[in-house]
């Protein structure tokens, strides 16, 4: 009786050791050079650049909704996208957005300065 | 007349490579320095401050037609001159830039670095004063979203600073630059003397001319020792004038040059910078032109007004031009230069 309630603890004790469950690896990831393992004192990883806190990128985003929502769609770049457009021009003093966002009609993003393309 | 303020001096410190990394680059690949027979296309910056852009618009034009990209390439002036009006607010919120800019002129490398970030502009996108359609208004406007994404696909200019120490670290730099296939553009002071001259030899300039200025004028050949030949896009021809229904205007040589010595030009040269790489930007308009006119050779290309014919009109007119050859991609392709 005692040799197996000694062999009930042991078993427990080696349970209790037992490494966690590794999570699934994302979809679209990969797990080919998982990189450093962080410290413990590590930051939190970094978000995606796409949650990341408002600012002039998110300004871009907001503005090309909103002329999609109001039936204008933006003459695209070649190589990019519009919100590439608009980021790249913030950076350098450029591309205003207040006449876009206040735009109700595509008439009026048109003398905002924007090439609907799509607007009837 | 009074000379306005051309170039300005840059407001802010500008990043800048110096040709010395061309040098080391690229070996010569051109046997003189002389780009007259690259020239193509008048220029004309009527009463705008906007040497600046138009100095822009010729080496622009120059480096295309040496590398083989196009004869006449003609990039606005108008649009560069914004863009160097609005280089100065790099980095600032755009709602608290002014939404208009004052003709007060431009800064040469500011320009450069604002074309280089938000792109180039062809000559039909945005018209110069040279060109029907010029609209002043909108050259001292803040840019309209549609005119940035029409130049984002060519940014990506490359520019470097021509360093000199005296007449011939000057004149060789120049050289050095000029074989390289790079265009040279040159922010100097000039007087009312040179602004009224009819093909003499630029020997001094007075500093204290009070009509005198700020210019910013581009190098078409330094082959001589004497002297350096520059643009001159203050005069404009009888076609040019017929067609925008403005007097002439005999200012410079009769080609549209003015011959400086070097050692004036060292004098009061403030600034000397080379256009070394743009993006390649293709157009049914330059491939059809190029086919249909045949590749030029160095030598054989002049001050493209021997006749009445608008260089762009040549095309059209010629009947005995072989038939174009089938429309080339018209999409403008990013890339870079030498």
């Amino acid at each position: 009786m005692g040799r197996l309630l000694m062999l009930v603890a042991a078993l427990g004790l080696v349970m209790c050791n037992l490494p966690p469950p590794t999570p699934p690896t994302p979809v679209g990831g990969s797990d080919a050079s998982p990189g450093p393992t962080p410290g413990p004192d590590a930051d939190p990883p970094a978000p995606p650049a796409l949650d990341a806190a408002p600012g002039p990128s998110d300004a871009c985003r907001r503005s090309y909704d909103h002329l999609l929502l109001i039936h204008c769609t933006p003459q695209q770049p070649t190589v990019g996208t519009w919100v590439d457009v608009c980021r790249n021009g913030r950076q350098h003093g450029a591309f205003r957005l207040d006449g876009i966002d206040r735009a109700t009609t595509p008439d009026e993003a048109r003398r905002a300065g924007v090439n609907c393309t799509s607007a009837p | 007349m009074k000379f306005r303020t051309g170039w300005l001096p840059d407001p802010k410190p500008v990043h800048r490579a110096s040709h010395h990394e061309l040098m080391a680059a690229a070996p010569p690949s051109l046997p003189t320095p002389n780009h007259m027979p690259f020239r193509k296309g008048e220029i004309w910056q009527a009463s705008y401050g906007m040497c600046t852009g138009e100095s822009t618009t010729r080496c622009g034009q120059l480096w295309y037609a040496m590398n083989g990209v196009g004869e006449e390439v003609m990039l606005s002036g108008a649009w560069n001159y914004l863009m160097g009006l609005l280089a100065p607010y790099d980095g600032e919120k755009p709602e608290s830039v002014p939404e208009k800019f004052p003709d007060d002129g431009a800064s040469p490398s500011m320009e450069f670095q604002g074309l280089q970030s938000l792109g180039l502009l062809l000559e039909e996108e945005f018209p110069s004063p040279q060109s029907v359609g010029f609209d002043p208004a909108r050259m001292f406007r803040a840019p309209t979203s549609a005119d940035l994404v029409e130049a984002y696909d060519a940014t990506g200019l490359q520019w470097r600073s021509i360093l000199f120490a005296n007449t011939s670290t000057l004149r060789d730099a120049i050289r050095a630059v000029m074989v390289r296939r790079g265009a040279v553009k040159i922010a100097m002071f000039v007087d009312s003397g040179v602004m009224n001259n009819t093909g003499q030899l630029v020997t001094s300039i007075n500093d204290k001319d009070s009509n005198g200025g700020g210019h910013d004028i581009t190098v078409l050949d330094a082959s001589n020792d004497g002297f350096a030949v520059l643009d001159n896009w203050w005069r404009v021809s009888p076609e040019l004038a017929a067609k925008l229904g403005i007097p002439v205007q005999p200012w410079g040589a009769a080609d549209g040059t003015w011959r400086v010595t070097w050692e004036c030009l060292f004098r009061h040269c403030r600034q000397a910078l080379a256009f070394t790489g743009a993006p390649l930007v293709k157009k049914a308009d330059v491939q059809a032109l190029a086919h249909a006119r045949g590749a030029r050779g160095v030598g054989s290309a002049t001050w493209p007004y021997p006749s009445s014919a608008d260089a762009r009109d040549v095309r059209r007119a010629a009947p005995t031009t072989p038939p174009p050859p089938p429309p080339p991609d018209t999409r403008r392709l990013k890339g870079r230069g030498t």
